[in-house]
């Protein structure tokens, strides 16, 4: 077995060129998900109906759908159908928000339900607005508990976004593809590749660790929540 | 419709002829539980009233209808003559009920509470905790809350410990922090819910200590507790419920001869402890 | 603009295609779920092992698989074992390979979790009414660490099956593979993807839906 280790040195520079985009599109997609998934987990609690209905409709119709299939259908289907025809970045984006974002929301709503209702009680007793009991007091407290979900979901969007090749998004796995293909050396290309997912994802465990020790939180060792 | 002042009176000093606490015919039921059967009871200012009797007799839910933690199914609050008043809800209107909750905001400001679990807030420091309400709720700058917040902490004997983090802080003194995060804020009205159920013996004195000083600055308070000693040296007026219902009331010196015999065995009882 | 007028007859004539599509991803994620299950308590046992040769090595090979994105380990095993090796995978072997094998590092720290779950006293008390090795593992602490393990090995399988979604990449006749290739034919992409995306989505939903419940059931009677 042969490793052509100039093939993979010569093609490092487009390789790091499209870790930026992965990094990129992971990074935008989550951010937005962490925005739509606090907003999805006050409507879960809320005690309005309407809110509660469309929060939970979102949240388990988005964890149930698979990136892969959300991306094809949003790509191919939904634009073709309607003539809405968004660049393949736009869409990957805005997939990894929307599954997220239902992920978030079920880590957020864990958050909040752990906070002690005593919290809630001291808070309201103060005279405090609704809106500060949970900026001041409940938010706070939730996010602790959810940050170590919240750092294992983040490397999860890391993963999911080599999906994103099938749509040509030019991320990582995308260009891999294209020089394994006109190489013909699959192996070390989805090798190198492989490594250097490894070290972003450990890259952002690091950063969860340094995060929970500056918090006080007992620091977790994150891979990720479950098989992406 | 009667008369309801806006909360701007209580604020504005009106009303100063009215008692610091009416409590007219509360009722509670928690499903079919009936917890309080008819509660008539009135607060003058200045007073110091002890509620006790056995775990189950409805005091906490009524020392917690007070400010609406916990809002009675019928009956009329009014704290110094302006009505406190449940905000309504609706599942599906998310305006309603918003100027009673404003209201009710405001009102809550002016009454203290002190919960038997302390419910500091564990991600502020001892300082922070203090700062919050004179902050969000009394609109003080960040300095003069800092400053304030330093004066009420030494005030509970806590000067040394501003900076430090609830987790650190012996229950004792989470429960005088408590003290102090509630009394920042002016109130007229205390509410001490079991305030010493939850801390080692060893640390009840130092918060009743706390509790003794506040009575003697001429304080109203309204509180819930086990402590017959405390109950006996500080209260103008107690009160003895059970099922429900207020069984008797009167000075401590009265109640050293109950006329009831379930105040007689309750007060046997806690003997005991 | 070329006007897309909807054609749900395509879904309807195509209707047992579709489903034999479905009916492989199943397969693919049931075979996957055997090999992750199998080989994943396999490399439990190895890295509980005093051995730090055996330890080791299974150890790293559980965290990379853990940490690379399964869509590239797919390609890597399809595309990349023909290469270095005599190993010429077919894309259903490759994917219930690569499934699997991923399948398996999650399902040894499912395995791992829950034997750790089970409390130390379990163990103590187990040793002090004086059961041998094999007796504590077998009446004291397997019983309880297989309580602990059903949820999250349940939830494995839908992940597994989510996973499987993508394996039309290298060429597996899936559903997805189907309705691509209806609607390059006919042109009807949305009416094939949705029907498709809204299948699979209700199959994963609904096992999902049954392990949550079932969850609750454990955690009601536990």
């Amino acid at each position: 077995m042969d490793f052509d280790f100039d093939l993979v040195l010569t093609s490092l520079p487009q390789l790091l060129r499209a870790t930026r985009v992965t990094l990129g599109v992971t990074a935008v997609g989550f951010f937005a998900a962490l925005v739509v998934g606090v907003i999805l987990a006050a409507g879960r609690r809320s005690r309005l109906i309407p809110a509660r209905v469309a929060s939970f409709l979102w949240v388990n119709f988005f964890r149930g759908a698979a990136l892969y299939v959300l991306v094809i259908w949003l790509f191919n289907g939904v634009a073709v159908a309607t003539g809405i025809l968004l660049p393949a970045l736009v869409v990957g984006g805005l997939t990894l928000a929307l599954l997220n974002s239902a992920y978030l929301a079920e880590v957020f709503r864990a958050g909040l339900d752990a906070v002690d209702e005593g919290q809630y009680e001291a808070a309201q007793a103060l005279g405090l607005r609704p809106w500060d009991v949970f900026r001041r007091v409940i938010a706070p407290q939730a996010s602790r508990i959810a940050l170590p979900s919240v750092g294992n979901h983040m490397i999860d969007a890391l993963k999911d976004s080599a999906i994103l090749a099938v749509i040509a998004v030019p991320e990582l796995m995308f260009t891999t593809n294209r020089i394994a293909q006109s190489t013909f050396r699959p192996f070390e290309m989805y090798v190198a590749a492989a490594v250097i997912y490894l070290i972003l994802v450990n890259i952002i465990a690091a950063l969860l660790r340094l995060v929970e020790s500056r918090m006080g939180i007992e620091p977790t060792l994150a891979t990720g929540t479950t098989l992406r | 419709m009667p008369d309801v002042p806006e909360a701007g009176d209580v604020r504005n000093g009106r009303r100063a002829d009215q008692p610091a606490l009416e409590l007219k015919d509360i009722r509670k039921y928690f499903g079919d539980l009936c917890v309080l059967d008819g509660i008539d009871l009135t607060i003058e200012r200045g007073e110091v009233v002890v509620i006790a009797g056995p775990s189950g007799s409805g005091k906490s839910t009524l020392l917690r209808g007070v400010n609406m933690l916990t809002p009675p199914t019928s009956g009329e609050v009014w704290f110094e003559g302006v009505r406190v008043v449940e905000p309504a809800t609706s599942r599906w209107n998310p305006f309603a009920g918003r100027r009673e909750r404003r209201r009710l905001q405001e009102l809550r400001a002016h009454m203290g509470m002190v919960f038997q679990h302390f419910n500091v807030f564990p991600h502020l420091s001892a300082r922070e905790n203090v700062m919050l309400g004179l902050v969000r709720v009394s609109g003080l700058t960040t300095d003069e809350a800092r400053e304030r917040a330093d004066r009420e902490l030494e005030a509970v004997g806590l000067a040394d410990k501003a900076d430090a983090s609830p987790a650190v802080l012996s229950g004792g003194q989470k429960q005088r922090l408590a003290i102090a995060r509630a009394l920042a804020l002016e109130p007229r009205l205390m509410l001490f819910d079991e305030v010493t159920s939850a801390l080692d013996p060893e640390l009840v004195g130092e918060v009743l200590a706390q509790m003794r000083e506040l009575a003697a600055a001429g304080m109203t308070m309204m509180v819930v507790t086990h402590e017959m000693g405390f109950a006996m040296e500080v209260a103008d007026r107690f009160v003895f419920m059970d099922e429900g219902n207020i069984v008797e009331q009167g000075t401590p010196a009265a109640m050293m001869n109950p006329q009831h015999e379930r105040t007689r065995s309750f007060l046997r009882s806690i003997q005991g402890d | 603009m070329i006007d897309y007028r909807l054609d749900w007859g395509l879904v309807t004539e195509n209707l047992d295609r579709l489903m034999a599509g479905l009916g492989l991803l199943v397969v693919i994620a049931a075979f996957a779920y055997a090999v992750a299950m199998t080989l994943g308590l396999a490399m439990t046992l190895l890295r509980a092992s005093r051995l730090p040769i055996l330890r080791i090595p299974v150890a790293v090979v559980v965290e990379v698989l853990r940490s690379i994105p399964l869509f590239l380990f797919l390609f890597l095993v399809y595309y990349g074992a023909p290469q270095v090796s005599a190993l010429v995978l077919t894309p259903f072997v490759a994917a219930v390979a690569a499934l699997g094998l991923t399948g398996a590092a999650y399902a040894s720290e499912i395995y791992r979790g829950a034997l750790k779950g089970v409390d130390a006293g379990q163990w103590e008390a187990a040793d002090a009414i004086g059961l041998s090795p094999f007796g504590r593992m077998r009446y004291v602490v397997l019983p309880q660490a297989f309580r602990i393990a059903i949820p999250p090995a349940l939830n494995l399988l839908v992940a597994l099956l989510k996973g499987a979604t993508f394996v039309s990449v290298i060429g597996v006749a899936d559903m997805f593979y189907v309705s691509r290739d209806i609607s390059l034919q006919y042109f009807a992409p949305f009416e094939l993807y949705t029907f498709s995306g809204m299948t699979i989505i209700a199959v994963t939903l609904s096992l999902a839906g049954a392990v949550a419940m079932l969850e609750r059931r454990l955690d009601r009677t536990g």
